[in-house]
């Protein structure tokens, strides 16, 4: 299946962190707990997409790196 | 974002002076003696500096800076451990290994603590955030790994120390806390190891993935120091002790490694 644009643009910026695979993991489960469809990302989903994924790294990274990562998910436009 | 190259100069360094002076130096001479008290202060120390790093970088109050300032604390209660060794052994010229415990068993059995208590907090924030825990069979193999090493630790060691009538309460009671404490340390880095192997080359992982790795390593050489203890085998020299100064630095090494993420764009 192609991948969107703002799709690619997620993966990009989850990849370095969570692996090839586990980032292909943690969108699909981030979309489907959001009931979005992941494949027809819009811009318009990205500010709750950004706080579920920055909630899933707060462990991680803490909550400062973790909401840095989220503000740059959620500044993106597609 | 990689570990300064300061670090994997010092620890490598250190652990090469190691395995040169265990092999060469002769037997009770002053420069065996010095190096083998000497170089896990300064293992601890890098180990524990590194681990400092990584809470410095966590500017906020939440758990994962709870569970980083918990391994810098067990990792200054090991270096105090180290530290009371020296000055008992060394400076002070008691033989501490006929004793078969001094103070500094108290800041060792101590530390497991807050050890323990980090491990903890990542692995209930992990489950907390929803993410996957990892493939059933890798958590069978955990568990038959634990259930193989519980069993022969209880009845080729434990059981052994416990029933023996030359070695005193005390010295009983260090000889089998370690090697039951590492056990109990042994389930979250299992599980540790369980989840990081889902991550690939995911940078997220990598600082936990060389944490439960310096446990098991730790572990290790904790089980084959209650033995030789126990048996009066174990004395200055041994390559047991590179066991533990591998792991502070392992250790110091998830900091810095942590660290660098967290100040990475």
């Amino acid at each position: 299946m192609e991948q969107g644009n703002l799709e690619r643009q997620v993966l990009e910026i989850l990849t370095p962190l969570f692996g090839p695979k586990m980032a292909e993991g943690t969108l699909s489960l981030s979309c489907s707990s959001l009931r979005l469809e992941r494949a027809k990302l819009s811009a318009a989903d990205m500010a709750s997409l950004a706080w579920d994924l920055e909630r899933r790294m707060t462990i991680f990274l803490g909550s400062q790196k973790a909401s840095a990562v989220g503000r740059q998910l959620s500044e993106l436009k597609g | 974002m990689r570990i300064p190259i300061w670090y994997w100069v010092s620890s490598g360094l250190l652990l090469l002076l190691n395995v040169a002076v265990y092999a060469l130096a002769p037997e009770g001479g002053a420069l065996l003696v010095w190096t083998s008290t000497l170089l896990p202060i300064a293992a601890a120390a890098l180990g524990a500096a590194g681990v400092l790093a990584a809470v410095a970088a966590l500017k906020t109050r939440d758990s994962a800076r709870l569970a980083w300032s918990l391994l810098a604390l067990g990792m200054a209660l090991s270096a105090c451990g180290e530290t009371t060794y020296m000055l008992l052994d060394s400076v002070f010229g008691i033989d501490v290994e006929s004793l078969g415990s001094t103070v500094a068993d108290a800041f060792w059995m101590l530390a497991y603590l807050p050890y323990f208590a980090s491990l903890a907090i990542l692995l209930s924030g992990y489950r907390k955030s929803g993410l996957p825990m990892g493939e059933a069979r890798r958590y069978l193999a955990i568990l038959g790994a634990a259930s193989v090493a519980a069993i022969a630790l209880i009845v080729w060691l434990l059981v052994p120390i416990l029933r023996d009538g030359e070695t005193d309460l005390v010295s009983k009671i260090v000889y089998v806390y370690y090697p039951a404490a590492d056990l109990v340390l042994l389930v979250p880095a299992g599980i540790l190891i369980a989840i990081t192997a889902q991550f690939g080359k995911g940078l997220l992982s990598v600082p936990w993935t060389c944490i439960a790795i310096a446990f098991l390593l730790w572990a290790g050489a904790d089980m084959v120091y209650s033995w030789l203890g126990w048996n009066g085998l174990y004395g200055e020299g041994n390559f047991i002790d590179l066991g533990w100064n591998a792991a502070y630095l392992l250790i110091g090494a998830a900091g810095l490694f942590q660290r660098s993420i967290l100040v990475s764009d």
